[in-house]
């Protein structure tokens, strides 16, 4: 037999791509966790999961020189995705028809490295928040997720217009959360940090008394409403409490709120400035919470490159954003890991699972994917992790056009080992095969 | 001592070891020729902000330890045509300068300059954030009162009695450098800092550095402290106009005649400047000799020559043996 792309583990992919063996040797039944979903792979603990989602990203494209698509997709393949969402607050924004189909086309013309990439359309023209884009014919062009991410929707009748126009379709409303007044031209969160530094800060009302409203409007009209990264202790708060009374909503956190404190600020390094804020640790801990207590649904990565020269600038100026498709696995798994030692998988499974199902089975069944489920007999689509295998980044490894990763340097638990794509193989011991 | 950019930086031996070289300075014959040795190195003022105080006592510091000094302001350098701060600092490190002093409108600026090059980088004022030579001339100049027995009656005889020094520090704490490059090195020395203002100059959030007493009575706090530092109202940095006028002001938290008879006969006055006369002290305190604004300005110079040498390395014989 050709052993050519053949991943010797207790999983076996054959030459063509396909499932030619799984055995789960591990006895499920010793874990403390369901991990019906995991499969083993002998060789060193790893583990495979369905390719993961994400839900939020910004591949700027359009002529844009600190990400492309195809810089965009590898970084996303080395991070063991295979499906992004690619946000509309491109120059100008994706606010129609044509700018979808452009787009698209733009992709289709990439190399992707076998990663779907769907485009997310505004909910506003020109994303300026008044004038509601041509829902209906987005619609008809495929389009399901929609998002003035980058603002806030900040008028209630636009928002509520928007919320009873997408009533009962299958479209994702997502909101970034951010009340302009309460935002007040601040730079990293307001607090002890922001006052010791000096800087201009962000109040988490921002983001709180948006999500309130939001909440309010959502149990006037359903619709499949996403709150996109949420940041503070307040907002875990109020959807746990908005899901306990049956609204149906959704919501989703970014590996850096999980992994970084605003202490980080005190570097006064522009590579710390996100919007949302990195916040305080006590924030830091509820979001991890919410993860494990499933009140948060979604890992996504706001992934948001920018160039060198413009995260040189002083901090006062330089744009929101960090790169996060690469280490996104890692940083989420790393943090909620927090600083426990590892022996065996079976010390690491309930975190792998929260990871697995908020980076993949959740975005896979709010976007209305398949479920990924590796399958014997048919195409391998996985990815695998080794969970034991500590990493570094260096510049050297970034794949985006962009260097604005806040990782550099930070020891990050659990690696990406392979990824396989409709049975073609992306990632071979962590490095993409083409 | 490579870069000096923030006071909490530094332990307290080597902000002394600072302060100590300050002084001898003070009391060298600075017309010694050992000092030209220096004219081989170079040092860049990069003014990104306007200041002309700090600019001209870091311009007189460097001359006087015999440095070749280059002014770079903004308006006039090629910053202005788009260059970046980076390639702006690249560049003269190219040219072969052998230190920066910056002042930016940016807290970050400077942090950013000291990682893109290997020379000294010392911090003029970066925004709010800091502003640690202006806080080390004010440490001279308070050591220096202490040992000429300004304290005697408060029993503050010498420098090791630093600690039982109570320091009001007055006006627009919340946009100021010097505020909080003071709190940070009175903290490490032990002093106690009482923070003083209307409310909506004052902090919200804990602003770094221990603070004894934060109000907005200064009348009530007055008697206790030893030195009242009094701060400019930075108009340039308030968001919204300032709610309270000038005269409410000046009657609560001007330095007066009439707020001089409740302190203490031993309480001195200082201010970083440039100071509003008659706004934020009166003119009549400012030149008795309960105001140390003169030694303060005087002071800042041998300060500035102290963190030059010891972020250079500079060798000046014997100085400090003295
Ligand atoms: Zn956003």
């Amino acid at each position: 037999m050709d052993t050519t792309g053949l991943v010797e583990a207790d999983l076996v992919v054959d030459p063509k791509g396909i499932v030619a063996a799984i055995s789960k040797e591990i006895n499920v039944n010793e874990l403390p966790v369901d991990i019906s979903s995991i499969v083993q792979v002998e060789a060193g603990g790893s583990v495979i999961m369905p390719p993961f989602v994400d839900m939020h990203c910004h591949l700027r494209a359009i002529v844009q020189i600190s990400e492309d698509y195809e810089s965009g997709c590898r970084a996303a393949a080395k991070g063991g995705f295979g499906y992004l969402m690619s946000m509309p607050n491109t120059d100008p924004a994706t606010d129609s028809v044509d700018s979808v189909l452009k787009a698209r086309t733009l992709i289709s013309n990439s190399e992707t490295m076998g990663v779907k990439v769907e485009i997310a359309s505004a909910i506003t023209k020109g994303r300026n928040g008044v004038k509601p884009v041509d829902f209906e014919s987005l619609i008809r062009n495929q389009v399901r997720y929609f998002t003035d991410d980058g603002s806030g929707i900040n008028d209630r009748e636009v928002m509520q217009t928007a919320i009873r126009t997408l009533e009962g379709t299958d479209c994702i409303l997502a909101q970034h959360l951010e009340e302009k007044s309460a935002f007040d031209s601040g730079i990293m969160n307001l607090g002890d940090v922001s006052t010791k530094l000096g800087l201009a800060g962000i109040s988490k009302n921002a983001e709180v008394l948006m999500l309130a409203r939001d909440i309010e409007l959502l149990s006037l009209n359903s619709v499949k409403y996403h709150a996109m990264h949420l940041s503070v202790a307040e907002s875990v708060e109020l959807v746990k409490k908005a899901k306990d009374s049956g609204l149906k909503l959704t919501c989703e956190v970014t590996p850096h709120h999980l992994f970084f404190d605003e202490t980080e600020l005190l570097s006064l390094d522009p590579n710390f400035k996100v919007n949302p804020p990195l916040r305080p640790y006590a924030d830091v801990v509820a979001l991890r919470q919410g993860l494990l207590d499933k009140t948060i649904d979604v890992i996504a990565t706001d992934h948001a490159p920018h160039r060198a020269a413009t995260k040189e600038m002083p901090i006062e100026t330089a744009p929101f954003g960090m790169l996060g498709l690469q280490t996104a696995f890692s940083a989420a798994f790393t943090s909620l890991l927090d600083n426990k030692d590892l022996n065996s998988l079976n010390d690491c499974a309930n975190e792998l699972t929260v990871v697995m199902r908020a980076m993949s089975l959740n975005p896979r069944r709010i976007l209305g994917l398949d479920d990924g489920t590796v399958v014997k007999g048919e195409k391998a689509n996985f990815v695998l992790i080794n969970p034991m295998k500590n990493m570094v980044q260096t510049h050297g490894d970034i794949e985006s056009r962009s260097q604005n990763s806040p990782y550099l340097g930070r020891k990050l638990r659990g690696s990406i080992e392979y990824l396989f794509l409709e049975g073609e193989s992306i990632l071979m011991d962590g490095k993409l095969t083409k | 001592m490579v870069n000096f950019i923030d006071i909490e930086k530094f332990t307290a031996d080597e902000l002394l070891e600072v302060a100590e070289l300050a002084e001898n300075y003070k009391n060298f014959d600075l017309n010694s020729p050992i000092f030209l040795n220096n004219r081989d190195k170079i040092v860049a003022l990069i003014f990104l902000e306007n200041s002309t105080r700090t600019r001209i006592s870091f311009e007189i510091a460097a001359k006087k330890l015999g440095l070749t000094v280059i002014g770079f302001d903004s308006e006039k350098s090629s910053l202005e045509k788009g260059e970046t701060i980076k390639d702006t600092v690249l560049t003269l490190k190219a040219l072969g300068v052998n230190a920066i002093v910056l002042r930016a409108s940016s807290a970050s600026s400077v942090n950013q300059v000291s990682k893109w090059v290997d020379i000294p980088v010392i911090n003029a004022g970066n925004a709010m954030r800091s502003h640690p030579t202006q806080a080390m001339g004010d440490f001279v100049t308070i050591r220096e009162a202490i040992s000429q027995g300004r304290f005697k009656s408060e029993n503050i005889n010498s420098f090791d009695d630093f600690s039982k020094l109570k320091i009001g520090i007055v006006g627009d704490i919340i946009h100021s450098r010097v505020a909080r490059s003071l709190g940070e090195l009175f903290e490490r020395f032990g002093a106690k800092t009482y923070l003083i203002g209307p409310e909506e100059l004052l902090p919200k959030f804990d602003i770094g550095f221990r603070v004894e007493g934060i109000t907005d009575d200064f009348k009530t706090c007055l008697p206790e402290l030893d030195i009242i530092i009094a701060l400019r109202i930075q108009l340039e940095r308030l968001t919204e106009p300032l709610l309270v006028n000038p005269i409410f002001y000046r009657e609560r938290y001007g330095i007066t005649g009439s707020l001089l008879e409740s302190a203490k006969p031993s309480t001195l006055f200082m201010h970083p400047g440039p100071q509003v006369r008659d706004l934020e002290i009166d003119s009549d305190i400012i030149d008795s000799d309960r105001s140390l604004i003169l030694k303060q300005v005087e002071n800042s110079i041998y300060s500035r020559m102290a963190v030059l040498t010891k972020t250079m390395g500079l060798e000046i014989d014997g100085i400090n043996n003295l």
